[in-house]
């Protein structure tokens, strides 16, 4: 009896690590709205005039904000473009409630980086909350099986950072986005391996969502100009030992490398490749401009290059940068800005009166432009935003630096 | 011969997850997934002595050998003893350690981040060339550190009398007691020493590559399959064990793909799983 207990207690504690549930320290909403006294006398009036009361209820509908789920990898191997993300949606709603507008309340969640959580977390903002759009997520991977939900639940999934080109096609209906798609990634990198004189490049890729397509789209723009993919591996999110694929590279008579993985497994790929004496340029995707590629990576990293969205600027970029930095203590990066911008389109969708995730898809689809912190903001057909590009980096001392 | 390094490297950090792991499995009697945060907290430890201690590297490893090790026996008697002490089953224990290791990696996740972090910088680590391949000298403690370990498990499983307390603890823990040893202590020396052995591999680890908060269970479950192919009862076998699927790893990346390794690697398992363990390696399971 005291084993079966035991074993039961147990049980609990795995299945509240394991699986994600409502619990307080993982829901955090974010309430943009102000306590307003007339609720609380309309409370009392409602008991005592029956016949205002309807309208009451419709006005307390109307005070209510519009429940935004917020779907990110707040742990797990991605959880600081997660946590980038929800700074950048918080400064968003504290600049909302400064103007005195409160048409939507955040709730946050956490997927962990896994696919199945972000449907379960997914499903739960729905049915639960009711919310008609849910934000979200970091990785293409998750995002995918989201906008599947969103499609057919008539909720819109919008991702402030996922740009599998994928996305754009497969989608859905009800799928947005404002970071530029890798389409326009693939191409900078093929154009600049162009101008660089290199035509025959190996590539290790994540075998996910993300990283196969792109690597599709590099092979197919090298293809134009004649050049091609001499050697490939797709690998799993998580690797650390790439000596086996780097030896077989070297031994490919490859001119570049171009390496899709996360800052983490770059890393350590660029930290083997010094090490067996790799002389080649070494190429990576835009997530390598997150400070793990070059705290993993160390003196290798310096030299290496990358494709990443377009450095920001403008007044209104500066104004966004300077409060972030006031609140953050730290410097932005585009992604915090993408997702300030998605709470800023959202807000303004809500204002204008849609409230249910078909309105809100119809207005985004006919919007008019949008000046946000990111540059110009509008959709096209697919849910993904109109201009915005990419720029190319190349390491210097640690620093991402723009190369003309 | 860089491919005979990758497969020599490789095969030593299996080989100290295998043997270690086998240390509190021959003598505990259950599976202990918590052994993998030996090689998480190994490599965080490191970490820190590096970079709050301003420590060199070589006493960076040996504090975070000390260190874990000195944690592992705490974890034994603070969470395992008194559940062995009650006569819980082996699978209680095993949920305890999985629940235990879920419990302290999330813990390492919010004290350091999920962010991976590199231990010690290229820049500072001499690199050895030798007929074509290349080695650095973290790489080079890794592959003596396996043999060392292998060497010593092995001379003190057949010729210490410590060796012949921990197999008389691992038959029967009651009749041990009755011809007079200390069931308690001979415990607690096996997670010190399994613990001490996994802060090592963590360390080396983290000082080759990076640590990251999830890296144990990465680096524990290869050891895994090696101690299951080789046996548990003969270290020889899974040092063999060990060598026979890094090589296989090692292989199937150059011919097919590094997403066919784990597909070899696991179908290694299961055909010694599926034919007798006699045609593999001998009848030492007795």
């Amino acid at each position: 009896m005291k084993t079966k207990s035991i074993l039961v207690s147990v049980s609990l504690i795995i299945g509240s690590l394991l699986f994600p549930g409502s619990s307080p320290t993982e829901r955090n909403e974010v309430l943009a709205e102000n306590i307003n006294p007339k609720q609380n006398f309309d409370c009392k009036m409602f008991l005592a005039d029956a016949d205002s009361s309807k309208e009451k209820v419709q006005s307390k509908k109307e005070n209510t904000p519009v429940p935004i789920g917020v779907c990110l990898p707040l742990t797990g191997p991605v959880a600081s473009y997660g946590e980038r993300a929800r700074k950048g949606m918080e400064l968003a709603i504290a600049d909302l409630q400064n103007q005195g507008k409160t048409p939507i309340r955040l709730i946050f969640e956490d997927d962990q980086g896994k696919t199945p959580v972000a449907v379960s977390v997914t499903q739960h903002l729905i049915d639960r909350d009711k919310a008609p759009v849910v934000v979200g997520s970091a990785a293409s991977s998750q995002t995918m099986a989201m906008a599947s939900i969103g499609n057919r639940r008539e909720v819109v999934i919008f991702s402030p950072i996922a740009s599998s080109p994928e996305l754009s096609t497969k989608g859905g209906d009800y799928f947005f986005r404002v970071a530029p798609s890798d389409t326009a990634q693939a191409s900078v990198m093929a154009n600049w391996l162009k101008e660089l004189g290199i035509k025959k490049i190996a590539v290790l890729y994540f075998a996910n969502t993300w990283g196969q397509s792109l690597f599709e789209a590099i092979g197919k723009d090298l293809g134009s100009f004649g050049g091609m993919i001499v050697a490939s591996d797709g690998i799993q999110e998580g690797q650390t030992d790439f000596r086996t694929q780097i030896e077989k590279f070297k031994g490919s008579q490859a001119e570049a490398f171009y390496v899709i993985t996360h800052g983490k497994e770059g890393g350590n790929f660029v930290k083997q490749a010094e090490q067996l004496q790799v002389k080649v340029p070494i190429f990576g995707g835009d997530v390598w401009s997150s400070p793990e590629f070059v705290e993993v990576g160390g003196k290798a990293a310096e030299g290496c290059r990358l494709v990443a969205p377009a450095k920001l600027a403008g007044a209104k970029y500066e104004h966004f940068a300077s409060e972030y930095a006031a609140r953050y203590k730290e410097q932005p990066e585009v992604y915090a800005a993408y997702s300030y911008d998605t709470i800023m389109v959202l807000s303004q969708a809500v204002q204008s009166g849609a409230a249910t995730g078909k309105a809100i898809r119809n207005y985004l689809l006919d919007m008019p432009s949008y000046q946000g912190v990111s540059g110009d903001i509008r959709f096209d057909k697919h849910g993904d935003k109109i201009g915005g590009g990419f720029d190319r980096y190349i390491i210097k001392e640690g620093k991402l630096q723009v190369v003309k | 011969m860089q491919l005979v390094f990758n497969t020599l490297i490789a095969a030593s950090a299996i080989v100290l997850a295998a043997l270690s792991f086998r240390l509190v499995y021959v003598t505990a009697r259950f599976f202990h997934f918590a052994h993998a945060l030996t090689i998480s907290i190994g490599g965080y430890a490191a970490w820190s002595f590096f970079n709050y201690c301003a420590a060199n590297p070589y006493w960076a490893f040996l504090s975070a050998v000390i260190l874990t090790g000195a944690a592992g026996t705490l974890s034994f008697m603070v969470f395992l003893r008194p559940l062995m002490t009650k006569g819980a089953s082996p699978l209680v224990l095993l949920l305890a350690s999985l629940a235990i290791h879920l419990i302290f990696q999330h813990t390492i996740a919010l004290i350091f981040g999920e962010d991976a972090r590199s231990v010690w910088s290229l820049e500072q680590m001499p690199v050895y060339s030798f007929a074509g391949g290349h080695l650095t000298v973290v790489q080079c403690w890794l592959i003596a550190f396996a043999v060392g370990v292998s060497v010593l498990m092995g001379c003190s499983a057949s010729f210490s009398i410590f060796g012949k307390q921990q197999a008389a603890v691992a038959e029967h823990s009651e009749l041990s007691t009755i011809f007079g040893i200390d069931v308690l202590s001979v415990q607690m020396k096996v997670f010190l020493i399994a613990s001490a052995v996994g802060g090592g591999l963590g360390a080396l680890v983290g000082m080759d590559l990076s640590i990251s908060p999830g890296m144990g269970f990465d680096w524990l479950l290869p050891g895994v399959v090696a101690l299951l192919v080789g046996g548990i009862y003969r270290i020889r076998y899974v040092v063999l064990a060990s060598v026979m699927l890094a090589s296989v790893r090692t292989a199937v990346i150059w011919y097919l793909g590094s997403m066919w390794q784990d597909i070899f690697i696991y179908s290694v398992l299961f055909l010694y799983l599926f034919l007798r363990p006699e045609i593999l390696v001998g009848d030492e399971m007795q």
